[in-house]
């Protein structure tokens, strides 16, 4: 079974999802290649090659600078051909989402989302994909010749494992684009988003206004954590949509999600249990993010939270 | 502009999702089901280009009988037409779901096809980019700005960590994401007058499912933590433990 | 409308028959109606979801204009108007649902609306005429007008027919004037369209002029109206609450609501009707409060165990299931009972009102005390829903004087058939009671039944000690008449007892033909919990009318009397064991 795994990258430098999916193909023991699908992508053969990717191919391309899903999806779909790959691996980023499917549907192939496990089960692949924003996971079995997949960010490790890699470019013909990106606009200056933050320190409706959102943002800043939002702080207004965590906003899974003054409602629960640590700080002790919460403090968060950053910025 | 917004009936957020007793399906008995929330953005948008530009908007869902509930949330918003490709049970593969949809939808002559990112119950994030191209239609997805002039479609769309401009023609597909506006809410004429529109009623066309789920099973629970303190004097220990026991920061 | 024509389960239930054909099936909602009420529903949550906040409203005393605004536009104000005149046109059961639905979400919120349109305008759509209908129906519906049902005054609270308000035909103006006071108004400070009741001198047929009571349409900006300053309350303090005084309010013949004179019986129908909604809002406020409480009790451990696994707790929760579900099942039999519209559902919605009343307060009360001191802390919403629900135990009819009125108004047939009888065998009342073994059981034979039709076997011993129970209450009503002739109407702890031995059978039944019909529908598999409901309830419910019928002979009623004549002639506890206690 051989699987090729789509690099990601933006602004022409790779993104991390690309070395998990290596990590991930590595233990699988099967085949693999890596596609890269671009103009200018920087450090190709020592990026890849240190997490373990002996072949690549760059389907190359000036036109190909910036991402388009539709165009992007068409070089992708004769990639997979091209390389007689049998599962086309990608991460469950907005690009794999957008793209994924797409070549899916070109190839006919059947794909899952987000996976958050894969293994080997006999010559097929074993898939599970969380359901109802995690409320369960569902195992699934795809049945297609070629197989799409998408794994969640952060869920495996990106391991080096350094090889020397070959790296075949080959100059693809652009395909018509029925839609084209005119302008990437970045977030606030140097914000990292949820779904690929490590650390993540979220504020809820007990942060009582936007007004007090320093706190989040300072804590966040010391730990290098990226700042999330429980529906309610952002249903207030208090909150871009973009940093909402639950079921109707992104599903994380960071090594550590600090939730403060954020009861658990279920809907937000759904989005953050899969994090690999939870820190609860609430005065409510029955509030249900306890439950899920390997450390808890009980108290007020406008004592415990000054206090978190004081010690942060004694200890550096 | 000829509109037509697909959407889904799905548990609502705050639905404790309970399995079968052999964890093969979802146990449906206790479920309160709703229209799709980010396919209210996408009937809300419908709704303003409409009053915008004129037209129709036409409702489209696949499922079994009980989604008339959620097709009449939609009507009541104001959309004008309802379409129910009725299937026994929703079937497991979007791609099947997606083909049955671009089936009715191409011959409706839409100028436009809205509807939201995702199902929240599913989750599969494919059906809109799947639509694009069984339609051979440009499709953007995960949208957080629309502007429409003339054929010509401006959109901002969201991805990890930052936006992106995205310009196509119509007709067009758009997958909406919460922000791209508010959906109003279904006022109590608007239930009176979607009572008296007659929702058609067809068959979907399914092809066979590729993807197939063989079971269920709840997430890992996790232990109780520990409860490290009620007060912030708890904070040096707090971070002792995530530095030494959980090595995280 | 009711009157003494149409039939009346709970009358005849004292009278000893069993209308049972009233009672079965249990009334189910047609399929649309339900569908649309659950779109409704959809709307108000995510309107209240949004922008409801009950605790700032507490806090504020004051519901924003941005809610009511929100309200009136989405259709709220018009729930039970008909569509003809703008409004929804929910069926009675519809309404009281979504009354619930309302109340389970802020009481304040409910209030207001049900203050508007369970009393407020309820008797223009009840009495009123096609044109008075068209001329404010549909603002009323739209809320461009906020309605409010005025009858209590300083002077008349239970006693509505002593009100003062006065109204004198002008008869070359051809309006009243209106003069008075009305007190503790709900929407007093927010309604623009009042249903005044006041005396106005009427010549009855034999030329005599009598003060009676007419109902009038007086709108906010007529001259004269004035409102007094909002009532400082203990709960509801978003709902408006205030005094309003008419001084020489011009108001127009045309708007007299029903006819002249007539207007006692306006403002009871007008309550009968209204008493289902708040029923229905009081249940709402507990199911509200039992979510974070069963919440509690699941996660709070003590003693290594959580809460939930005391066994103390697990009767509080048994228990107040087990009295929401036959208060639930009494109101929407009633409602059904309602929408029917050939049936006297009086004494039942007042039965409804007096249960559902008390089974919130006992409910919040015990949510509140498994939260244990949480239950007592301001943020929490357990002592904001026992303050907003404690009125409701006193407006629109203490539950005392709706006491006296079921089991006055229950008996009263059957003391017309007994005096009947008794005139026929030319014998005072009294004399009942000597008449031959075999006149009396001829008697009996002509109008008892003994037996309900049959239910599924599963409820079949719950169905006997109904049937039992509901000859007894039959039986003791006699003898009360007999042994109390006139003299009932004094002997209310009688009446308490007897009213509340009829609100048990009546709760009874409601749950029977409840889970009868719902086994019909789902096969007895899926009904576990129902069916066990349903006997548990009848079990205890047979056990407080055997213990009320008991009382009815034998009880330390005289005693009671004398003493409580005692001590309010003292007026202070005058008992101590010490002298210094007395200070209190």
């Amino acid at each position: 079974m051989k699987i090729l795994i789509y690099a990601e990258h933006r602004e022409g430098q790779l993104r991390k999802i690309t070395y998990e999916n290596i990590s991930l193909a590595r233990t699988l023991g099967q085949p693999f290649e890596v596609l890269v699908v671009g103009n200018e992508v920087q450090d190709i053969q020592e990026q890849l090659g240190r997490y373990g990717a002996e072949q690549v191919v760059f389907y190359k391309n000036a036109q190909l600078e910036n991402y388009s899903a539709d165009g992007y999806a068409r070089i992708v779909a004769e990639a997979v051909k091209e390389r007689q790959a049998d599962v086309l691996l990608m991460g469950a980023t907005s690009t794999g989402k957008d793209l994924g499917p797409r070549v899916a549907s070109i190839l006919n192939a059947a794909m899952a989302t987000d996976c958050i496990h894969v293994e080997m089960e006999g010559d097929n692949l074993k898939l599970i994909r969380p359901m109802y924003a995690g409320k369960v996971q569902a195992t699934i079995r795809l049945t297609s010749a070629v197989k799409v997949v998408t794994v969640r960010p952060n869920v495996y490790q990106a391991s080096e494992a350094p090889v020397t890699a070959k790296v075949d470019t080959k100059e693809v013909s652009a395909p018509d684009f029925k839609t084209v990106v005119k302008e990437i606009v970045s977030g606030a200056k140097g914000k990292l988003d949820v779904t690929e933050a490590n650390i993540i320190v979220s504020g809820g409706r007990g942060m009582k206004g936007p007004e007090n959102w320093h706190l989040i943002e300072d804590l966040a800043q010391l730990l290098g954590a990226a700042t999330g939002a429980s529906r309610a702080a952002v249903d207030a207004g208090w909150r871009p949509h973009d940093e909402q965590v639950g079921q109707t906003g992104k599903t994380v899974s960071p090594s550590l999600y600090i939730a403060v003054g954020i009861s658990g409602a279920i809907q937000h629960l759904a989005g953050m249990s899969s994090s690999k640590y939870i820190v609860a700080i609430n005065k409510d002790p029955d509030a249900p993010i306890f439950k899920l919460a390997d450390y808890g403090i009980v108290a007020d968060l406008f004592d415990v939270v000054p206090r978190m950053i004081e010690e942060l910025k004694a200890g550096n | 502009m000829n509109i037509a917004v697909c959407v889904k009936q799905v548990p609502d957020t705050e639905t404790k999702v309970k399995l079968t007793e052999d964890k093969k399906a979802v146990d449906e008995s206790e479920i309160n089901f709703i229209l799709n929330p980010y396919d209210e953005f996408a009937v809300e948008e419908a709704l303003q280009l409409k009053e915008k530009y004129d037209g129709e908007v036409t409702v489209i869902s696949l499922g079994p009988d009980r989604i008339s509930s959620a097709i009449r949330s939609a009507l009541a918003m104001g959309a004008d037409k309802a379409i129910h490709l009725q299937v026994d049970e929703n079937p497991q593969d979007p791609n099947v779901v997606a083909n049955a949809l671009a089936a009715e939808l191409k011959n409706g002559g839409y100028d436009l096809i809205l509807l939201g990112k995702q199902a929240i119950d599913d989750d599969h994030t494919q059906v809109p980019s799947i639509l694009g191209e069984k339609l051979g239609l440009p499709s953007v997805t995960v949208v957080i700005k629309l502007n429409i002039d003339g054929d010509k479609v401006v959109a901002e769309r969201e991805i990890d960590g930052a936006h992106e401009i995205v310009e196509c023609t119509l007709p067009a597909i758009i997958s909406t994401q919460r922000g791209l506006n508010e959906p109003r809410y279904a006022s109590l004429k608007g239930i009176m007058r979607a009572k008296k529109i007659q929702i058609e009623q067809k068959p979907a066309q399914l092809s066979d499912d590729q993807l197939n789920i063989i079971g269920f099973e709840y997430p890992p629970q996790k232990n109780p933590g520990k409860i490290v303190g009620d007060s912030a004097d708890a904070v040096p220990e707090l971070l002792r433990l995530l530095h030494e026991e959980a090595k995280v920061i | 409308m009711p009157s003494k024509a149409l039939p009346s389960f709970s009358k005849a239930l004292f009278s000893g028959i069993l209308l049972d054909e009233l009672l079965f099936p249990y009334p189910k909602m047609d399929k649309e109606e339900a569908e649309n009420l659950k779109l409704v529903q959809e709307t108000f949550k995510k309107f209240a979801d949004d922008k409801i906040d009950s605790q700032k409203i507490d806090e504020e005393a004051h519901i924003p204009d941005e809610v009511m605004n929100g309200l009136k536009e989405l259709g709220f104000m018009g729930l039970s108007v008909p569509e003809k005149y703008g409004g929804f046109g929910l069926s009675n059961t519809g309404y009281v649902k979504m009354l619930e639905f309302i109340g389970g979400t802020d009481p304040s919120v409910a209030i207001m609306l049900g203050g508007h349109q369970s009393i407020g305008y309820k008797a223009l759509i009840l009495y009123g005429t096609d044109e008075q209908k068209k001329k404010y129906l549909p603002k009323l519906a739209s809320g461009e007008m906020v309605a409010s049902y005025c009858l209590t005054e300083p002077g008349a609270g239970s006693d509505a027919a002593g009100i003062q308000s006065k109204a004198v035909r002008d008869e070359k103006r051809g309006v009243y004037i209106l003069n008075g006071n009305k007190q503790w108004i709900t929407n007093a400070g927010i309604a623009d369209f009042l249903t005044v009741f006041a005396k106005e001198p009427i010549t009855d047929k034999d030329g005599k002029v009598k003060e009676k009571i007419s109902a009038f349409i007086v709108t906010r900006d007529m001259k004269g109206v004035s409102v007094g300053k909002e009532e400082n309350k203990l709960g509801l303090k978003g709902s408006s609450t205030a005094s309003l005084f008419f001084e020489d309010v011009e108001v127009p013949f045309e708007n007299v609501i029903g006819e002249p004179g007539k207007g006692f019986k306006v403002a009871m129908n007008v309550l009968n009707a209204g008493r289902l909604g708040l029923s229905g809002g009081s249940l709402g406020a507990l199911k509200h409060v039992m979510r974070p409480a069963l919440a509690h009790i699941k996660e709070r451990r003590q003693f290594g165990k959580t809460l939930s696994e005391f066994e103390m707790i697990k009767e509080k929760v048994a228990q107040m299931t087990i009295d929401l579900f036959a208060t639930e099942s009494m109101i929407y039999l009633t409602s059904g009972l309602m929408d029917r519209g050939d049936v006297d559902y009086s004494l039942e919605a007042a039965m409804c009102k007096v249960r559902a009343t008390e089974v919130a307060w006992n409910g919040i009360n015990e949510c509140l005390q498994m939260v244990g001191g949480l239950g007592f802390m301001k943020e929490y919403p357990y002592q904001r829903l026992m303050r907003d629900g404690r009125v409701n135990m006193i407006f629109e009819g203490t539950n005392e004087i709706l006491r006296m009125f079921i089991t006055l108004a229950g008996i009263r047939d059957e003391g017309e058939y007994l005096k009947k009888i008794g005139e026929a065998l030319k014998g005072p009342i009294k004399g009942f009671g000597v008449l031959t073994d075999y006149a009396t059981q001829w008697l009996k034979d002509r109008v008892m039944t003994e037996h309900i039709r049959d239910v599924h076997p599963s409820l079949a011993n719950a169905k006997v000690q109904f049937e039992t129970w509901a000859k007894n209450t039959h039986f003791s009503a006699e003898r009360f008449i007999m042994h109390h002739g006139k003299n009932v109407i004094y002997r209310e702890m009688r009446q308490e007892r007897l009213a509340n031995a009829a609100i048990d059978l009546f709760g009874m039944i409601s749950t029977i033909s409840r889970v009868d019909s719902l086994i019909a529908e789902k096969g007895e598999e899926k009904c576990k919990h129902e069916i066990m409901i349903a006997n548990v309830f009848a079990d205890q419910a047979w056990r407080r009318v055997r213990r009320n019928l008991l009382m009815m002979d034998s009880n330390a009623d005289r005693q009671m009397g004398e003493l409580s004549d005692f001590m309010v002639k003292q007026g202070f506890y005058p008992f101590a064991t010490e002298s210094m206690e007395i200070l209190l």
